[in-house]
């Protein structure tokens, strides 16, 4: 009974801040993305700009279906406070707004996997195996959340910001990992293949720093 | 989130054997009352004629959009299966020497993706777009107005016939959002108990006008007659599907006019996949029993289907026809 009251407390509240909340989270991923994107394009590297083209492009569409979601949320609050007359015109937009959202979401998902797959190949050819499996984990769960629906699909979502703190953690410090990778560097990574890569990894690793 | 509405009662069976809820019982629809809203076919109708009205079911309309996603999805999980083998499968010698860095990702990466890219296809298949490949084209319900029966077409090809008379009509919700449909239940003798359910097959908001146009329009078919219907009926409402399998071009308008042109790239992939879950599937077809019971006078006056569109009927009956008629795709 209690878990049920408790349910019927909360489930509106959800229903109405997970669209929002949702939305700021993507806009910090579409932030980023286009700051790996600013990077990339300084030190001509094309596969990381594509990389990150790819997480705003996922961003976006994520900011969208959000947005999507919170003028469903909103044309139907608004409905409710309306005539009847409205009523079939309301419907209508909330319908449309919904089968939008839905689909903006799935293909958010699509990009996402395909990013992360993309960055896997990156970290296989680097020898980072920790991080190859991380980032099959996280396309993994984009990948499911096309076919999940109800609360499986806000499980797989958390399981993928949780991936995505265990792949910062794995990640580490951008300029330790750079020590262990150049050329005097006595860490177990490869080591970089050459002395421009090298350059412009130092690069991007002091350019995190400042940042 | 998932259009839940859309997978109740195909990917996730409707709740059976089971009494009818308080929620069920009010609203009921009574065969002799008008529900208040106006008739409206909304793409239901596959024919009609002056013994029988027959109409599609809910999951017509959105077929092979989860084969779309499904495909999608298959394909990502073998290149992930393919990009793990790459990286992980030549490590095996180290995780066995003892010499492997990360032994625990290599084990981990195999098993995750060999898991995934095993699981994934199953769960696609068995729980989303195995609902549409290698089954029925549709899954029709015809209204028999002179014996008063009604017949399911039922997924497993098998049929239902139940009374008009005892036909219980109410409203259903989707489980996990504000969505309705009008749920026609066949109900055990003891008028309380839920044998078997089947939905009309327009959703939307308890509001919205469109989740009882169908049901009064059925309704209006079996107490007054197709003489009231075919004024109605439109061209493109005809669903040329009862003896052939839908066009490429009819499938793709279908669910454009569901998704809107925004959507135009991802419609026509889930055209695609629709496409080729009608070539596997059979056309239902009613047994013999049923079309005898079903039968027709020959040059019944409101045979109505995709040979004979509404407005033909109409032109013949002196009815007016609306100017542009709407070509067959």
């Amino acid at each position: 009974m209690l878990r049920y009251q408790a349910l019927r407390v909360l489930a509106p509240v959800a229903r109405r801040i997970y669209a929002p909340l949702l939305a700021v989270w993507d806009f910090a991923c579409y932030n980023a993305a286009l700051n790996s994107l600013d990077k990339a394009l300084s030190h001509n590297k094309n596969g990381a700009a594509a990389e990150a083209l790819g997480r705003i492009v996922a961003a976006v569409a994520g900011i969208v279906q959000n947005a999507f979601t919170m003028a469903q949320t909103a044309v139907r609050e608004i409905g409710n406070l309306t005539s009847r007359y409205s009523a079939e015109k309301v419907d209508k937009v909330v319908t449309t707004l919904g089968k939008y959202a839905t689909w903006a979401g799935r293909v958010s998902g699509v990009i996402l996997a395909a990013v992360n797959v993309g960055k896997a190949i990156e970290k296989g050819m680097e020898g980072e195996k920790g991080l190859v499996a991380a980032y099959l984990v996280s396309a993994a769960l984009s990948i499911a959340m096309l076919v999940a629906g109800g609360l499986v699909a806000i499980l797989l979502f958390v399981l993928s910001v949780i991936i995505l703190a265990v792949i910062t953690w794995l990640e580490g410090d951008p300029f330790i990992n750079w020590l262990q990778r150049c050329w005097f560097g006595r860490g177990p990574k490869t080591k970089y293949e050459s002395a421009a890569e090298e350059i412009d990894a130092f690069g991007d690793a002091f350019k995190g720093v400042v940042a | 989130m998932m259009d839940t509405m859309e997978v109740e009662g195909l990917h996730r069976p409707f709740k059976v054997d089971r009494p009818l809820t308080a929620q069920e019982k009010n609203p009921r629809f009574y065969i002799k009352e008008p529900s208040g809203a106006e008739p409206l076919n909304l793409l239901g109708t596959l024919r009609m004629n002056s013994t029988y009205l027959e109409f599609r079911d809910k999951f017509l309309m959105r077929k092979g959009e989860w084969g779309m996603w499904s495909a999608i999805g298959v394909t990502l999980s073998w290149v992930m299966f393919v990009v793990g083998m790459v990286f992980f499968v030549p490590a095996i010698p180290d995780v066995l020497n003892g010499t492997e860095r990360e032994p625990i990702a290599v084990v981990f990466g195999i098993l995750l993706v060999t898991a995934f890219a095993i699981g994934f296809p199953w769960f696609a298949w068995r729980y989303r777009c195995g609902k549409d490949f290698f089954r029925y084209t549709h899954y029709p319900i015809r209204f028999n107005r002179r014996n008063r029966k009604v017949y399911f077409f039922r997924l497993d090809g098998t049929v239902c016939v139940v009374d008009w008379e005892k036909l219980y009509a109410t409203l259903g919700k989707a489980k996990d959002g504000d969505v309705w449909e009008v749920r026609l239940h066949v109900l055990a003798e003891d008028g309380e108990t839920v044998l078997e359910t089947y939905a009309l097959g327009y959703a939307g908001k308890a509001t919205d006008p469109g989740v009882l146009a169908q049901w009064e329009f059925i309704r209006l078919y079996m107490e007054e007659g197709p003489e009231k219907l075919l004024p109605l009926l439109e061209d493109i409402d005809i669903h040329d599907i009862v003896d052939r399998r839908e066009t490429f071009g009819r499938g793709f308008k279908l669910l454009e006019m569901q998704f809107g042109f925004v959507m135009a790239p991802l419609v026509f992939l889930a055209a695609i996949t629709r496409h080729y879950a009608m070539k596997t599937c059979k056309i239902p077809r009613w047994p013999e029993e049923v079309e005898r019971e079903c039968a027709f006078a020959e040059g019944d006056p409101y045979e109505v289907d995709a040979r004979r569109l509404p407005s033909e009927a109409k032109a013949a009956l002196g009815l007016p026809v609306e100017e542009e008629v709407y070509r067959r795709v």
